[in-house]
């Protein structure tokens, strides 16, 4: 049956609410701006909805030199893009990061919000995150602030699967993905090594083990215990319960919605 | 109504050296909840609030006393103290516990085992359990340990194993998997079950994906 890309979301900030697009471009990282930024602690580790999910109802913009923060009840706040400046010292899961501080101003927002102190940074433009040499093909391919991978894959006939055994449905937001693929069977996606998405060829390099965020409603911040355990009596693999995949581009491109989809390998 | 979450008391019954650095602990609980093979228990001293896991190297068939294999840390808090243990006297269990690690016949007819280390604990109920409930099944124990005297009461278990010591032997890589494991990679039946240090099961996951094995097949647990 035929594929096509129903959903293209980009993430601005690790862990906050993501935005739909029509299209979106690839570039070294991923797709463009998707967690350029990041909320860190006092100590530069990464703060996520697994701690706070109430990050879920934050939303943001990306505009020409300045990041749009809103948060819930209050008007949106500006601000305004550093590249350069005092770089503190992050980390994403014990990873080192080169990051530069994004003010005052976000700091004073965020922590009021979450009643913790913490930063918003975002990745200095010089530093490539690595991605695992075993999971791409020796290209220049680097990702942003996001756990391990570039790109998150996940089908809508694996959703609806899924819906079909959930006495409340889900939405797909749960599962954060960039992208999204409409056809085809249940978790064919499973067995895809490479495929190709309207001109990029990705490499798809591993099976998405879920978190507690997937628990998170995302449009209401508040956590249950749906979907893990019902996803844990069927997508169970070696280190926890698997849905999506993800994938690592093998070049550059823009990716439109209804991009069709081809299963290379 | 006692439940898997209350602590409560059981005797020792017998407490030896099963390897190198561990010690086998036969443990006759007051009450006995039943359990399945790969799950584990939370052990205490009595007065004492720091609890480990440890997991139940009996399989289900055989619950009372329950035979428990402990590594012993050097510089551990719980582990000497179990070990210095003696017949008679009274240790706190809480369990039986996890739901992850859990073989039961539904899992298929055909069993590979892939132990690191004192990670052979769970393996030897499941692998007893396996060979109870499922008639002319097909299975395979790789144990990975350093010597042979790292291996779990080795002499009693020695002709149930293929082994890889690290000391001497190439390390188990793909090439040294399918040597092994043969068609039972390619068995629909299979799965695979892999418990040992966080690295060793890293490896084999790998591996195992690598080599085209179905992820939702295989499982893990971690012994930190």
């Amino acid at each position: 049956m035929f594929l096509k890309i129903s959903e293209i979301v980009v993430y601005p900030v690790k862990s906050l609410a993501g935005n739909h697009h029509s299209e979106a471009e690839i570039v070294a990282t991923g797709f463009r701006d998707d967690r350029g930024w990041m909320i860190v602690d006092e100590q530069g580790v990464f703060i996520t909805q697994r701690q706070h999910p109430s990050m879920s109802l934050i939303h943001t913009e990306v505009l020409e030199r300045a990041l749009q923060l809103t948060l819930p009840g209050l008007q949106p706040v500006e601000i305004p893009t550093l590249d350069e400046g005092p770089g503190p010292r992050v980390e994403v899961w014990e990873q080192p990061c080169e990051a530069v501080d994004q003010g005052a101003r976000a700091a004073e927002l965020l922590s009021e919000y979450l009643g913790r102190p913490c930063r918003l940074v975002r990745m200095s433009s010089a530093f490539r995150r690595q991605i695992k040499a075993k999971y791409h093909n020796g290209d220049d391919a680097s990702l942003g602030f996001s756990d391990s991978m570039p790109f998150l894959l996940t089908s809508q006939a694996s959703l609806d699967d899924l819906n079909g055994r959930l006495t409340e449905p889900i939405e797909m937001d749960r599962f954060r993905p960039n992208l999204v693929v409409s056809g085809g069977a249940a978790f064919q996606e499973d067995g895809w090594k490479r495929i190709r998405i309207g001109e990029t060829r990705f490499c798809v390099a591993k099976s998405c083990v879920r978190c507690e965020i997937t628990t998170v409603d995302q449009s209401t911040g508040i956590k249950g215990i749906e979907p893990l355990e019902t996803l844990g009596t069927y997508r169970a693999g070696p280190k926890g319960v698997l849905f999506g995949r993800h994938l690592v581009h093998e070049g550059r491109g823009t990716i439109r919605l209804g991009d069709p989809v081809e299963v290379l390998e | 109504m006692t439940t898997i979450s209350d602590w409560r008391s059981a005797r020792v019954v017998s407490n030896e050296p099963a390897c190198e650095d561990m010690i086998s602990l036969l443990l006759e609980p007051e009450e006995l909840l039943p359990h399945r093979a790969g799950q584990h228990y939370e052990l205490r001293l009595p007065g004492d609030g720091l609890s480990r896991k440890y997991s139940i190297v009996s399989p289900p068939e055989r619950d009372s006393p329950l035979e428990f294999g402990v590594q012993l840390l050097p510089t551990g808090l719980v582990s000497p103290r179990l070990a210095a243990t003696r017949p008679g006297d009274r240790v706190e269990i809480r369990g039986p516990l996890g739901e992850a690690f859990v073989w039961t016949p539904a899992s298929g007819r055909s069993l590979i085992l892939l132990g690191g280390g004192a990670g052979i604990t769970p393996l030897l109920s499941i692998y007893e359990h396996f060979r109870r409930s499922v008639p002319r099944g097909r299975e395979i124990f790789i144990m990975s340990a350093k010597t042979p005297q790292r291996i779990y009461r080795y002499e009693r278990y020695r002709d149930r194993l293929t082994t890889r010591f690290t000391s001497s032997d190439p390390r188990l890589d793909k090439d040294d998997l399918v040597a092994i494991t043969g068609d039972l990679l390619h068995d629909s039946e299979a799965s695979a079950w892999i418990c040992g240090p966080p690295g060793f099961i890293d490896l084999m996951v790998d591996n195992l994906i690598e080599l085209d094995f179905p992820e939702m097949r295989i499982r893990s647990e971690a012994f930190v």
